[in-house]
């Protein structure tokens, strides 16, 4: 990820896989697939090769992270209907679905500022806008992508050992009923609790890969940074959620209407 | 096989062994320590709880004294019936239809047996899903007790229903004017019917006990609906 100057930057604009940046939805859609495909495929070099100041690319991160709202919540809306009404209640309120539809990326964007305030205290170069178009573009990727695999691996799991997982996107899991601790359960849950581990570092790692290349910080300065900013997230997450539901039961009546039979 | 694979082989064991195994100690250390959900509701809502727990408690109780009391006046009964249908019993035409009605008290006892026996398992359902309530149980379960409650009503409306009927049915059922029976027919008669008129007070009530729960179980649905889900059992962090 490149901040604009240079050989590399230049050559980054002018790559034949950029998509153009005035295109339709389909033509956005398609270039969101192959983009996509190609940052799980290598997620390093995808990430290094990003022009985070080129022309467009700040409104090009917003149209994907649209994209990646859209595919989480059809993702999320999937699994609801796999989960049995007798456990979430006849009325679904109990479930919450302020932080199921947009609590989250209230948080990521959160996050981000934190991410940005934390690499310029430790001496980081770019700008905040640059830091929020690099830091959406993996995003908008790694959102549904780890939520459509933690729904997988929890339903997967959840049947294996008689229970009901939720997934709240990105990498949040709440479990509707205890499941009984025997060792075969104890192992599958173990599992489950490992590869939840690789897919939390993966998203941790691609954070610090693309602030490395944004900011030109050393890995540790960027750690540092990142751990800090996780740090804060933790501490400002209540109000944020408290926030977020007071704002939604506010808009229920007119956000109900999109959200169908949720 | 070259030694880089054989290491690469040993780190990518240990990759996966160390976090797989931390986690399995972890949960397996936290099961040892399970403990079981509180309850989430307001003070004033358990209270309420435990006060319905207490009149259900005491219906039960009633209820199983009534149980107790048909089983008396079935036998009762059955002793009326032995007694009327014998040869030398001193009725003369009178009889018959003492008999025939003896039978049909009989039969009324005997529906009405299963229903209180109904009603009381009703009754116990109740105070499952209101103990329940009060202890925090799991929402999926009070709802499945619910459910079975919802489509257990209708039947036990239905049982209640023909008992009514056929005790009505019984009130009529010795077509013969009281006054004119002559001793001891007459006594008989009123033997009969005081266990007669004990059926009938009590399917009626029956009926009005019924009909109460059904309410209930209603509430009980909207407050459990209402009650927050027990899910902090497993909750990863981000």
């Amino acid at each position: 990820m490149s901040s604009g100057h240079g050989e590399s930057s230049r050559s980054a604009r002018q790559n034949p896989d950029e998509p153009p940046l005035n295109m339709g939805i389909l033509d956005t859609a398609a270039s969101f697939g192959k983009e996509a495909w190609r940052f799980f495929r290598s997620p390093r070099i995808s990430i290094a090769e990003f022009d985070a100041q080129g022309k467009g690319q700040g409104k090009l991160s917003l149209i994907y992270m649209a994209f990646a709202f859209i595919l989480t919540s059809a993702f999320v809306l999937i699994e609801l209907r796999l989960i049995p009404e007798t456990v979430t209640g006849s009325s679904t309120r109990a479930i919450k679905k302020d932080e199921l539809i947009f609590t989250y990326w209230i948080l990521i964007l959160l996050f981000v500022a934190f991410l940005h305030a934390g690499c310029r205290l430790l001496s980081g170069r770019a700008t905040l806008r640059a830091t929020f178009t690099a830091s959406l573009r993996i995003y908008a990727f790694l959102v549904p992508g780890t939520t459509l695999l933690m729904i997988f691996l929890s339903q997967l799991v959840a049947s294996a050992i008689s229970t009901y997982w939720l997934v709240i996107p990105p990498l949040g899991v709440v479990g509707f009923k205890p499941f009984v601790p025997t060792t075969g359960n104890l192992l599958i849950v173990a599992g489950f609790v490992t590869a939840y581990f690789y897919l939390a570092l993966f998203f941790l790692m691609c954070t610090v890969w693309a602030l490395h290349a944004t900011h030109k910080l050393s890995y540790l300065r960027t750690c540092l940074a990142a751990a800090a900013s996780i740090g804060a997230l933790l501490l400002v997450k209540p109000f944020v959620i408290g926030a977020g539901r007071r704002l939604y039961e506010v808009f229920e009546p007119l956000i109900t209407p999109f959200l169908g039979g949720l | 096989m070259p030694p880089i694979a054989g290491k690469r082989i040993l780190v990518g064991l240990l990759a996966v062994g160390i976090p797989y195994g931390g986690s399995f100690f972890y949960l397996w250390n936290q099961s040892r320590n399970v403990v079981p959900p509180k309850p989430r509701l307001s003070e004033d809502a358990l209270r309420t709880l435990e006060t319905v727990e207490f009149v259900l408690n005491d219906h039960i109780t009633s209820a199983e004294a009534n149980l107790s009391g048909m089983e008396k006046d079935e036998a009762r009964t059955q002793e009326r019936i032995t007694w009327i249908s014998q040869r030398e019993s001193p009725y003369g035409p009178s009889g018959a239809p003492l008999l025939s009605w003896a039978e049909l008290i009989y039969r009324d006892g005997r529906r009405l047996e299963s229903s209180q026996k109904m009603v009381v398992q009703e009754i116990k359902l109740c105070r499952l899903v209101t103990k329940g309530l009060r202890e925090g149980i799991d929402r999926s379960e009070l709802l499945k007790t619910i459910r079975a409650l919802e489509e257990w009503a209708p039947r036990v409306q239905q049982t209640i229903e023909d008992t009514e009927l056929s005790t009505k049915k019984t009130a009529i059922g010795i077509g013969t004017n009281p006054v004119l029976l002559a001793e001891p027919a007459y006594t008989e008669w009123n033997i009969l019917s005081s266990l007669h008129y004990d059926q009938e007070s009590r399917i009626s009530s029956l009926g009005k006990i019924h009909s109460d729960l059904v309410s209930f179980v209603d509430a009980l649905k909207k407050l459990v609906d209402r009650s927050p889900p027990v899910y902090e059992t497993l909750r990863f962090p981000f």
